[in-house]
């Protein structure tokens, strides 16, 4: 998906305190880009995220998703636009703890209207996609954390989105199940998914083709990423030679 | 109806999480149904005509008869030769009532033989007339002495009066208390539950079922913020959430009604015999509808209170 936010102000409320947390944004990113949002804690890149997902809603200034103004879309149209075309991936998994592996990605599909024989295929297929074949039926209590990162990312890519968006996907992970994440997302991008991936840790964020550096709810700065960071280029080398061994 | 088995199948899942909760909200809602269901029987006489028992409570009134100077208070049974033949009772002296009596709405009285003793001394009282209000009945038998069932809370057969059901309308309705809810024993001895208590039980059960169920989902919704935060993220509109919920409660409140119905059902050769009339075929749908309507209303506001969560606040907050 395409989007593009021109002079983007939001405002988050949490209990009484009620601050402004993004404070003119404007980005655009082309369809089936990967983007990294960097930046310390608290610089508004998880609110960033929120309103490209249409979770909170632009205060002042424009958002258009593919061409739509989601500021005049109603709720009900922001929750089907969710539904069909967004993945979100949150920080801490987010995994309802009574369901299964299974179970947790078919809540997306539930409210699709999707047939339930459908709808465990389609799980099955994203979860055996993201090597989750044989722990379909755990619970995300019996599940490592990466795994559970895992079952999140299949339920945010459940439905087909055409944008994913990932909060800190690799916070209380070990470097090994970190990489395979990124990787994940990695080659959801290259399938022509739009991916924004928020990070606080700089080595992840330069994975991503292009950097977007924020402070204080601003954009501050924008790099290239990808090739020019010398442990980016080894992961396309392992993702070279994994499509070799294909 | 995918969507409905899922919400059904969801809401089980929550209650099964939680069995105590649900539980508790259920045995209020049950009980409420099990008494909505006796007093159900209660109003329905027809039914009750039906049954093999003693003197049924629900057609027997107190009230004064007398014979010249002496008066006594009788338990007046408006009744039939069937249910007076039921119930054990028999003719010592002259005869019992019969069917053309009933018919023909006679003014014809079967006495028992203490009440005719207090009325006519040594006198066969047979032929002579006693008076209900202004009513005037001939008195055409007496009795045989029969005592009371013990425990049974029915009326000393000794001190009832018989009439035919059929003249009750004419000449004794405006001495009851309102047609279709008969007055209640008069407490001595009687152990019967009188409809309206029957309804105050039911009312005041399903009252506090119904808020113990709305807290319960009050708390659902609180501890499962996370997750409908979460199934909003993923495409659920609010009126959805608000659908989920809703029939969430209407469930666990359908579910204690079943209870309910199941416990009146077990109990009924026992207790609810004894507490008033028969179950009658309608009233379980009847019951089980006040249930549900009972949940409807007790998940409304925690249903909207799901349905307006905040989904980035409840997901960020921890």
């Amino acid at each position: 998906m395409r989007i593009d936010l021109d002079g983007v102000c939001a405002r988050r409320r949490a209990g009484k305190s009620d601050a402004p947390v993004l404070q003119g944004i404007s980005l655009a990113v082309a369809r089936g880009e990967y983007v990294a949002v960097l930046g310390p804690s608290g610089a508004g890149k998880s609110s960033l995220l929120f309103v490209l997902g249409c979770l909170i809603r632009p205060e002042s200034g424009h958002y258009w998703l593919d061409g739509m103004r989601v500021e005049r879309l109603s709720e009900a149209r922001l929750a089907r636009l969710r539904g069909r075309r967004i993945g979100f991936v949150f920080e801490n998994a987010a995994l309802i703890p009574e369901l299964s592996a299974l179970e947790n990605v078919e809540v997306p599909l539930v409210y699709q209207r999707i047939g339930s024989s459908e709808r465990r295929a389609r799980a099955v297929g994203i979860l055996g996609e993201l090597g989750m074949g044989p722990r379909l039926r755990r619970r995300p209590g019996e599940l490592s954390p990466g795994d559970r990162q895992r079952v999140a990312l299949a339920r945010a890519c459940a439905c087909g989105p055409d944008l994913l968006l990932v909060d800190e996907p690799t916070r209380g992970l070990d470097a090994r199940s970190g990489d395979e994440i990124m990787d994940l997302l990695e080659s959801r991008s290259a399938l022509g998914v739009t991916v924004v991936v928020a990070t606080q840790d700089p080595a992840r964020g330069r994975r991503a083709r292009r950097l977007v550096q924020m402070r204080d709810g601003q954009v501050v700065r924008e790099l290239a990423g990808g090739l020019r960071f010398g442990r980016s280029s080894a992961v396309v080398r392992r993702l070279r030679g994994r499509a070799r061994r294909r | 109806m995918t969507r409905l088995r899922d919400v059904l199948w969801r809401g089980l899942q929550s209650i099964l999480a939680r069995p105590g909760r649900a539980a508790l909200a259920a045995f209020g809602i049950g009980l409420g149904v099990a008494a909505a269901l006796q007093l159900l029987g209660a109003v329905d006489t027809d039914s009750a005509a039906d049954a093999p028992r003693r003197m049924p409570p629900a057609r027997i009134h107190r009230l004064m008869v007398s014979h010249g100077e002496r008066e006594s208070v009788a338990a007046v049974w408006t009744t039939t030769p069937a249910e007076a033949q039921r119930a054990g009772l028999r003719a010592g002296e002259g005869r019992m009532l019969a069917d053309l009596d009933l018919r023909d709405a006679r003014r014809v009285a079967v006495l028992g033989a203490g009440l005719r003793a207090e009325l006519f001394g040594f006198g066969s009282g047979l032929h002579e007339t006693i008076q209900i209000g202004e009513s005037r009945f001939s008195v055409i038998g007496v009795l045989e002495p029969r005592a009371a069932v013990p425990g049974s809370g029915e009326p000393d057969p000794n001190r009832a009066v018989l009439l035919p059901e059929s003249v009750v309308a004419a000449h004794l309705a405006h001495l009851l208390p309102s047609a279709g809810a008969p007055a209640a024993g008069d407490g001595r001895g009687s152990g019967r539950a009188a409809p309206s208590l029957l309804g105050a039980v039911a009312a005041i059960s399903l009252l506090l079922g119904g808020s113990a169920l709305a807290s319960a989902m009050l708390a659902t919704v609180i501890e499962r913020a996370r997750e409908i935060a979460l199934r909003r993220v993923v495409g659920a509109t609010r009126r959805e959430v608000f659908a989920e919920l809703l029939l969430e409660s209407v469930l666990v409140s359908t579910l204690g009604g079943l209870a309910g119905i199941a416990a009146a059902l077990a109990l009924e050769p026992g207790v609810s015999a004894r507490l008033s009339g028969e179950l009658v075929v309608w009233s379980a749908p009847v019951a089980l509808v006040l249930a549900a309507f009972v949940g409807a209303a007790a998940g409304l506001v925690p249903a909207l209170r799901a349905a307006g969560t905040d989904p980035v606040r409840a997901l960020t907050s921890d």
